[in-house]
């Protein structure tokens, strides 16, 4: 029995493969939290996540182990260009994912793929909705791909690896989209990623994934500033730094300008 | 906080996802088809090879009395309609067709692999006109060139071996070709190129290697398609001539008793089809060999 | 190690042209860091360093000499490339030991009797078990075969080698160690460095000289330190302020 208040529980998952790929993990995400999964190549993160909606990929079954989940499902997906269909304009993929949902017509579902690209911030969406893939830049493709899982209306966004084919400067961009989607519509997230930064920026809680095991958890500033295991510590040991940014100088007045 | 330095790493060390065998050997070795091919061929190898002693008698000898006999205990496969020992006959008609067979396969071999990388590698013109070429020889109809060949050049092994080297070629070259453009773009070519080696020396030492494994199992079906084609020629009286057992030969001399002595023509006729099976079953299983990953 | 200078470079694939107009000097011994997002153009400039792609106009220099639109075999040895993906770029059926061997003898780097000692020598450079010579590519995870990459890069004693995005497709664990390594051959090796990435951060640990590409123009070229603490041009700060770092105390 789940409580109301939690959104995914996962008990002794194990995912294999010929061999476990991912090898009894427990975890739970609570309603409204935002819990950040990260690892390696071959960690089994992506794998677990899609593990939650059942779309692992040929060959990789769930063999042992329960998952809960309470509410309705969507998933961004990492590589834009392999999510959307290429043959369709963007405004009728996700018309259609919103139909399937909500089972109504053509009008009103185009309406809502609409509200749904505002919603996104997508410039100029009216347009947009006639436009096929390719017509768009990376970061408008990734946010059709964000307005496509919040056409089912959603309590749960899973997220994998959403921002990794994307440019740094869009990259922030989309994740400040997601977390203020996540504020104003209250919905529970499953961030995976690579890239303990970007995670942090997302989400509250943090789970450390290696070969297939869950390694660390806990609140993501404790985890990040005081990482208990080894291998925690050996991921944000190899973290380049970032030299801190100054400041802009500020801009010195020129003739004309009416500063006094 | 910077990271340790890896610390040398001893090879392999086993990448999690790759599992199976990890040499050319190792996986030949696991191949049924490739095991039972070899089988196959080296049994027909060795009856060619070792015929003069395996067979009972001499394939050219007559005896105009004891003709189309049934099988016996001296005659284990019978006589023809000249009382010559269709066993022995059948081992010297190897020896003679897989011979021609295996040597007519080399020149095209040679040339249809060449043509296919210089094309593949360089483009351009020189693609475009080995291109023309090779829709030119596959135009015509394969048996018609070759019969005109014959013709022209005469009957008998020489023929055979011109009409393959002018149109057997073109079935590697396309291969070839195909995989050559797709590999010219890899890092490796590139990285090669830039590491100062010439156009020859990354065509035979970088690319060749790559392409071989597909030309090779394709060399096998050419074999076969070779043998058959010496076997036909020989049935048309075109090919191999008397008294050289042939298999072709044999086949069409039986023609005129096949309802009473079948095994006068389906005898050479299940050796063709043995031949055809050990060495399709040897091409198919070098490919299983050479799959690297 | 050489100089290496770029004047007033135009770049193009086909018809559509990629760089305009871009100049660069890379002094003797240092480090240059071509930086920039997808499509800026950064990729087009590695590959005419190395000359895989001609100019349209302008010209590459080393050592103040022109570079010809064909190279020489001594020129094409000079500029040394790494390139991003490490599965693609050995060949499948060549062991290591092949691949060292055949550029040392090339070259004439070493007389024939000390091409295995230097093979060894050069996989101990890059961290390497010199016992894993005559492996194949494939027994080796990606951040090994980055290493045999810049191994092979090495064998030919270039003055100039220039990275794309060398650790780009490595986990971050490998990623640091790969770029430790470079820091440190450059340190050893004295060679002149040219670093393409979009990543800000490796560019941070290896380079001391920022440039920064956008829509195939040079926007902004900076000695690292200045760069990163105050960037003259708007996108460079739109670039540093987009990076997640990650949360201290």
């Amino acid at each position: 029995m789940m409580a109301t208040d939690q959104a995914i529980r996962v008990r002794d998952l194990v995912l294999s493969a010929r061999v476990p790929v991912v090898n009894g993990i427990s975890f739970d995400v609570a309603r409204g939290e935002a819990v950040g999964i990260v690892g390696e190549s071959g960690s089994g993160k992506s794998l677990t996540l899609r593990s939650i909606i059942s779309l692992l990929p040929t060959g990789v079954t769930q063999t042992a182990g329960s998952i809960t989940v309470q509410g309705r499902v969507g998933m961004v997906f990492q590589d834009p260009l392999t999510a959307l269909d290429p043959l369709m304009p963007v405004g009728r993929q996700v018309a259609a994912a919103s139909r399937f949902a909500r089972g109504t017509g053509r009008k009103a579902a185009r309406a809502r793929a609409l509200e749904l690209f505002e919603q996104v911030r997508l410039p100029d969406p009216v347009a947009k909705l006639g436009a096929y893939p390719h017509q768009l830049s990376g970061g408008q493709r990734q946010r059709v791909v964000v307005a496509l899982a919040l056409a089912t209306d959603p309590e749960i966004l899973l997220c994998d690896e959403p921002t990794t084919a994307l440019d740094v400067t869009v990259q922030k961009q989309v994740l400040e989209l997601l977390g203020q989607l996540r504020e104003k519509l209250g919905l529970s997230m499953v961030f995976v990623s690579h890239d303990l930064a970007v995670v942090s920026a997302v989400c509250t809680r943090l789970i450390v994934m290696r070969d297939g095991q869950i390694v660390e958890t806990g609140d993501t500033l404790a985890v990040l500033t005081a990482p208990q295991h080894p291998y925690t510590q050996k991921l944000l040991g190899a973290v380049l730094a970032l030299p801190v940014l100054g400041t802009p100088a500020p801009i010195p007045p020129s003739p004309g300008n009416g500063a006094v | 906080m910077s990271a340790a330095s890896e610390p040398p790493v001893t090879v392999p060390a086993p990448p999690a996802v790759r599992t199976g065998p990890q040499t050319f050997l190792a996986r030949a070795r696991r191949s049924p088809t490739l095991m039972v091919g070899l089988a196959m061929t080296l049994l027909l190898l060795l009856s060619a090879v070792f015929a003069p002693w395996l067979a009972p008698f001499d394939p050219s000898a007559q005896n105009l009395t004891g003709g189309l006999l049934p099988p016996s205990a001296e005659h284990l496969l019978g006589t023809d309609q000249l009382g010559r020992d269709v066993l022995s006959r059948i081992l010297f008609a190897g020896r003679t067709d897989l011979r021609i067979a295996f040597l007519a396969a080399i020149v095209p071999f040679v040339v249809g692999v060449l043509l296919g990388l210089v094309s593949g590698y360089f483009g351009g013109t020189l693609d475009y006109l080995i291109g023309r070429l090779v829709d030119t020889v596959i135009a015509f109809p394969f048996y018609v060139i070759v019969i005109s060949i014959v013709f022209a050049v005469g009957t008998g092994e020489g023929g055979i071996y011109v009409a393959f080297a002018l149109v057997g070629w073109v079935g590697y070259t396309r291969v070839v070709r195909a995989t050559t453009t797709a590999l010219r773009g890899s890092g490796w070519v590139a990285a090669a190129r830039g590491g100062g080696l010439s156009h020859g020396r990354v065509i035979l030492r970088h690319l060749l290697p790559n392409i071989l494994p597909q030309a090779v199992v394709l060399l096998m079906t050419e074999i076969i398609l070779i043998m058959v084609a010496v076997v036909t020629l020989g049935y048309l009286g075109l090919g191999v001539q008397a008294p050289t057992p042939d298999w072709g030969t044999m086949i069409h001399d039986g023609q005129a008793f096949i309802t009473t002595k079948w095994w006068l023509s389906a005898l050479p006729g299940l050796a063709v089809i043995y031949t055809g099976i050990s060495l399709s079953l040897v091409g198919d299983g070098l490919g299983d060999a050479w799959r690297v990953r | 190690m050489s100089s290496l200078e770029v004047r007033n470079a135009t770049i193009a694939y086909g018809r559509s042209v990629a760089v305009t107009d871009v100049s660069l000097t890379v002094p003797a011994g240092a480090s240059l860091g071509i930086v920039g997002e997808s499509g800026s153009g950064k990729t087009t400039i590695a590959a005419a360093l190395v000359g895989m792609l001609p100019l349209v106009t302008g010209e590459i220099l080393l050592d103040g000499a022109v570079l010809g639109a064909t190279r020489t075999k001594p020129q094409r040895r000079a500029i040394q490339l790494v390139q991003q993906d490490p599965y693609s770029s050995l060949n499948p059926r060549m062991t290591v030991r092949q691949m060292l061997r055949e550029l040392l003898l090339a070259h004439s780097i070493v007389p024939r009797s000390q091409v295995a000692a230097r093979c060894a020598q050069l996989m101990a450079m890059v961290s390497l078990d010199p016992g894993s010579l005559d492996a194949f590519p494939h027994q080796f995870s990606g951040g090994q075969r980055q290493r045999i990459a810049i191994a092979r890069a090495l064998a030919v004693e270039p003055s100039v080698l220039v990275a794309d995005e060398p650790t780009s497709a490595l986990d971050v664990s490998v990623q640091a160690t790969v770029i430790e390594l470079l820091a440190r051959l450059k340190q050893e090796l004295s060679l002149t460095l040219v670093f393409i990435s979009h990543d800000l951060a490796v560019v941070n640990a290896v380079c001391d000289t920022v440039a920064v590409v956008k829509s195939g123009a040079l926007v902004e070229v900076a000695p690292r330190e200045q760069f990163f603490r105050a960037p003259q041009s708007p996108y460079s700060r739109a670039l540093l302020e987009a990076v997640p770092r990650l949360p201290t105390r």
